[in-house]
């Protein structure tokens, strides 16, 4: 088991003093090593040579970065076969962006849900009695053709982008092979999956492999016995809850009468499930850096991690984890880790970190879009750490075009009024505070009442558009997601679906989000940022369409909504209140002028409105902006990884002892939690493996 | 400015932050400074001397936080002048010794303009249509940016060619959940139909502050008496239960279905594109071209729910 080495009055540095008291600690114990070598962040290196030289604060066999989708199935594993296992996570509680999700978790290569579809047969517990939703032949496969669908060279999305072409082929091989391993591992882990329908995005065009995670909805959460209490569901528009910050989705139609499911029946029962196999858990610890025995060569041999704790800035509060059984509490600003064996880097991906985000797409370096799950996750989750560490000792990187290959990796949600526009969460999660607003979520259909300006004012797009994103292209296929072929008839490998006369037939990339981020009278020099965008609406458009804007859904101060008694100063409020406003909103009152002009005109020449929906002026007194934000959900690119989810340096060679997965590797385009699962499963089994040092 | 070679003196450069930087004639403004000292020193518990562009003091702002290298002041709110223009005043950091180190005096501008107030007007309630020679009613909000009474305060509406065809006096009450000053107005319909731009103005006063004047255009859709009946009947199409509430808009032309479901468009002839759209609902879109009565059934479509992953 984890040992803890050293006393707690060693621990207290001082804060601020961390790099200073480092150097000194490479510089007294540096007989015989290089020079520290400087990182981006100033910070020295630490290159240890004997490692004995460093003193560690805990030491496992198999040391996890990240408590999330890649982590928590990871250490269960480890410890399956032995090893002790410690997991560090920079946020406050487990479960990462897996806690968020919708829980759907794409598999197949005949995968024992598939098989249990096939056979017609009820889950063990008889909480899964609908019908089948596929046809026998729909989930009939195997690894081979499994692997064959995830490097489709040919398969060409709505946007003119291949999501199989690039992925890694060696990983590839490996995740087809563990797909079925895998799905077992979960089920025995306290897991239960509704009935397979349909594929997740990018999970493949030809077979139906995604399953949705429930519990059955009881007096009591337990997830032994598989049920969550309503209140820890959480209800529709009113709460959720510490065990699920998104409320539980109605699950009957994949389950039964009484299913809740999402990402919380996947992630809490993962955690319960881990806590109780004796894995340890240090939260509110940041990795800082992965240390090697020299920086391009030897081991891997532990990590540098600094306190990262979260406070609520309401109460003053430290938050604390749902559950603490296995909870190391260490409040040392920084402590060292030794892995005996390994270390799995599962810190997850670079959604929120502008500047390596911004490698991809220049526009996204605007700080002020976030990654969804940012309250949640806190200002360090998705911060491309594990990827950068990673990186600072010598490893290769993958996949990092592959972003442009999933509809949903940045978009713009129709949800107005929150920071991040992706995740809907209610009171009842400690992270709400951070938030302010749930957010007033509007159908597509409701964009026809408002307008959305720019940082300057400045009307940009077609407003009944905006929303719009391409369907992901996974089974079932069809013209809308790019497809000329749809569910069971398309063929693998065929040049006719990257014909360009199929492209040209089916392309429909909405192009919104571009014009979003694009540069506008505000933008300065050098970033030439985009700045906020805002939903201009008056009184009219909140009763005609029943909108409810009070709290929670808005917040009277966290900035991402106003209202006023007229535009001018409506804008004035929006440039004084909003953190992001860097610019005055110049044009606003001339656009709304102009927009009420057409709306008499009936028809817009700027932007197309009225063709597809009625029009309504913005008249009536009081006047709302409120903020509706791009997104950055998840992210594809990252360190590169075998089959054996070993992390792979320059040379194409395998960093000894470092293994990674989910968004914090690269090379592979499935969006989701399958993807991760499976890494997490094939590192966890690999790190236990290893020879110890 | 001290030289390498005299370690008994020093000097302080500050900067001044001034909120809004434009500000209304006679309205609070913050200010706000930032003292920085080489060497480095904590400057806590001394005040900078504000004064204004004739050299008069207008009071001073102590010192309140430093942080290791930067001194700070709390925020000082303060009355505008009332002259609109652009003014310059002068924060002074009076000599200090501190640590036997003698700090020059200094000082910064502070730059900020005075405009008049803004007179904000909104029109709403214009109906959508109005027949030609008919009366109708509009509803006129003015405010003023720095919220002064505007009781008693008149307002003229001109027609499209600058006319005056109208009047109107502020009475004193204020717009439901605003603080608009409001009035209903009653206005005669142009003879020939169209759609006109007509404007109310409202002129700045001089009661003690200077005001700009305010000004707003509307349209006025002018239409000859509808010939037509249009049914339109909207319904779900999954139930083919009735929705109550569905807007229908045959441009300009626009109303309300009722409990049952139907709503009465009176149009004119000609070609129309009619749109029944409800809550929640696809928005139904249909090309019409209207000769007679005429009956449309709206089928509408529950919005997908989008998938969250």
């Amino acid at each position: 088991m984890a040992k803890k080495r050293d006393s707690e009055k060693k621990d207290r540095t001082p804060r601020g003093e961390k790099a200073v008291s480092r150097r000194d600690f490479v510089k007294k114990g540096a007989a015989g090593i290089s020079a520290a070598v400087l990182s981006t962040s100033g910070t020295a290196l630490a290159q240890v040579s004997p490692t004995q030289a460093i003193q560690w604060n805990y030491e496992a066999d198999v040391v996890i970065i990240g408590g999330g989708c890649t982590g928590l199935p990871a250490a269960i594993r480890a410890r399956d076969l032995g090893a002790s296992v410690i997991v560090v996570d920079q946020n406050f509680d487990l479960g990462g962006k897996m806690l968020h999700s919708g829980g759907q978790v794409s598999f197949g290569g005949g995968d024992p849900l598939q098989l249990r579809d096939i056979a017609g047969e009820n889950d063990r517990e008889g909480f899964v009695t609908v019908p089948r939703r596929q046809s026998v032949e729909e989930l009939t496969e195997d690894p081979d053709f499994l692997f064959r669908d995830h490097t489709d060279w040919s398969v060409m999305d709505a946007a003119a982008q291949a999501p199989y072409r690039y992925n890694e082929r060696d990983l590839h091989r490996a995740y087809a092979d563990n797909c079925s391993a895998t799905r077992e591992f979960l089920m025995t882990n306290y897991v239960r999956f509704g009935r397979i329908s349909g594929t997740h995005g990018n999970g493949g065009m030809s077979r139906a492999r995604r399953a949705v995670t429930f519990l059955m909805e009881g007096a009591t959460t337990d997830v032994k016995k598989g049920t969550v209490s309503k209140k820890d569901a959480g209800i529709a528009r009113v709460s959720s809850s510490h065990f699920a910050p998104r409320v539980m989705e109605d699950g009957s139609f994949v389950a039964s009468k009484g299913a809740r499911a999402n990402g919380a029946a996947l992630s809490r029962c993962l955690e319960f499930s881990a806590r109780e196999k004796g894995v340890q858990f240090i939260l509110n610890r940041h990795m800082d850096e992965i240390i090697r025995e020299q920086q391009f060569s030897g081991r891997v041999v532990g990590i540098r991690a600094s306190y990262s704790p979260r406070v609520d800035p309401e109460t003053g509060n430290r938050l604390e984890s749902l559950w603490q059984n296995g909870n190391v509490d260490n409040r040392t600003e920084t402590i060292y880790i030794r892995a005996r064996k390994a270390i799995i880097i599962g810190a997850g991906g670079h959604g929120a970190n502008p500047q390596f985000r911004s490698m991809f797409y220049p526009a996204w370096r605007e700080p002020a879009f976030v990654s969804s799950g940012w309250a949640l996750l806190g200002p360090r989750g998705q911060d491309a750490s594990g990827i950068i560490a990673g990186m600072r000792i010598g490893a290769n990187l993958a996949g990092m075009q592959q972003n442009l290959s999933y509809a949903s990796t940045f978009h713009i949600p129709g949800n107005l009024a929150t920071r991040d526009p992706y995740t809907d969460m209610l009171p009842g999660h400690p992270t709400f505070s951070f938030r302010g607003s749930t957010g007033i979520n509007l159908p597509d259909a409701s964009f026809q009442h408002l307008i959305v300006v720019n940082q300057v004012g400045k009307r940009f797009f077609n407003e009944m558009l905006i929303t719009t994103r391409r369907a992901g292209a996974a089974f079932p296929a069809s013209p809308r997601s790019g497809q000329p072929k749809s569910g069971l008839d398309h063929v693998q490998m065929d040049w006719h679906n990257a014909s360009v006369e199929n492209i040209r037939k089916n392309y429909a990339e909405p192009s919104s989000i571009h014009a979003a981020l694009a540069m506008n009278e505000g933008s300065k020099a050098p970033d030439f940022l985009s700045g906020p965008i805002w939903t201009i609406f008056d009184r009219a458009a909140v009763e005609r369409d029943k909108w409810n804007i009070d709290p929670p859904f808005t917040s009277p101060t966290n900035g991402f909504f106003f209202s006023a008694d007229t535009i001018e100063e409506l804008g004035a409020k929006i440039r004084r209140g909003h953190e992001f406003q860097r610019v005055p909103l110049s044009y606003l009152v001339e656009t709304v002028a102009k927009w009420n002009s057409y709306v008499d005109k009936g028809g817009d020449p700027e932007f197309g409105r009225g063709s597809d929906a009625p029009m309504y002026k913005i008249e009536k007194p009081p006047f709302y902006a409120a903020t509706l934000y791009p997104v950055w959900h998840d992210s594809y690119g990252g360190l590169r990884i075998n089959g054996r989810t070993q992390v792979i340096d320059m040379l194409g060679e395998p960093i000894p002892g470092l293994y990674a997965g989910g968004e914090s590797s690269g090379g592979g385009n499935q969006h989701g939690l399958g993807r991760a699962l499976v890494h997490g499963y094939i590192a966890g089994t690999n790190a236990a493996k290893e020879a110890s040092s | 400015m001290a030289s390498p070679s005299d370690k008994t003196r020093g000097h302080v450069t500050c900067v001044i932050d001034v909120s809004p930087e434009v500000v209304d004639a006679g309205s609070e403004m913050t200010l706000r400074g930032e003292v920085s000292c080489a060497p480095v020193c904590d400057l806590r518990g001394h005040s900078l001397l504000i004064k204004d562009e004739t050299g008069a003091d207008r009071g001073s702002i102590e010192i309140t936080e430093f942080d290791g290298e930067t001194n700070a002041t709390g925020e000082f709110v303060l009355k505008a002048p009332v002259p609109t223009a652009e003014y310059t005043w002068l924060a002074v950091c009076p000599a200090v010794v501190k640590k036997a180190i003698t700090y020059a005096e200094a000082s910064a501008p502070i730059s900020f303009t005075v405009k008049s107030h803004t007179t904000s007007v909104v029109v709403w309630g214009v109906p959508p249509t109005v027949v030609a020679g008919e009366r109708f009613r509009i509803i006129v909000g003015i405010k003023c940016s720095s919220e002064c009474d505007l009781t008693k305060r008149d307002f003229g509406i001109y027609n499209d060619k600058g006319t005056q065809v109208s009047t109107g006096m502020l009475p004193g009450e204020r717009w439901p959940g605003t603080g608009l000053y409001f009035a209903e107005v009653e206005l005669e319909t142009p003879p020939y139909e169209g759609l006109y731009t007509w404007s109310v103005k409202s002129a700045g006063t001089d009661s003690g502050m200077p005001h700009a004047d305010g000004c707003i255009d509307f349209g006025v859709q002018v239409v000859n008496r509808p010939e037509f009946v249009v049914t339109v009947e909207a319904v779900d199409k999954e139930s083919q239960t009735p929705l109550e509430g569905a807007r229908v808009v045959m441009h300009p032309y626009r109303t309300i279905t009722d409990e049952r479901g139907v709503a009465e468009v009176r149009v004119t002839k000609g070609p129309y594109k009619l749109f029944v759209s409800q809550t929640k609902y696809v928005t139904f879109g249909l090309s019409v071209e209207v000769t007679s009565d005429m009956t449309a059934r709206a089928e509408l479509e529950l919005e997908p729910v989008s998938e969250r992953n």
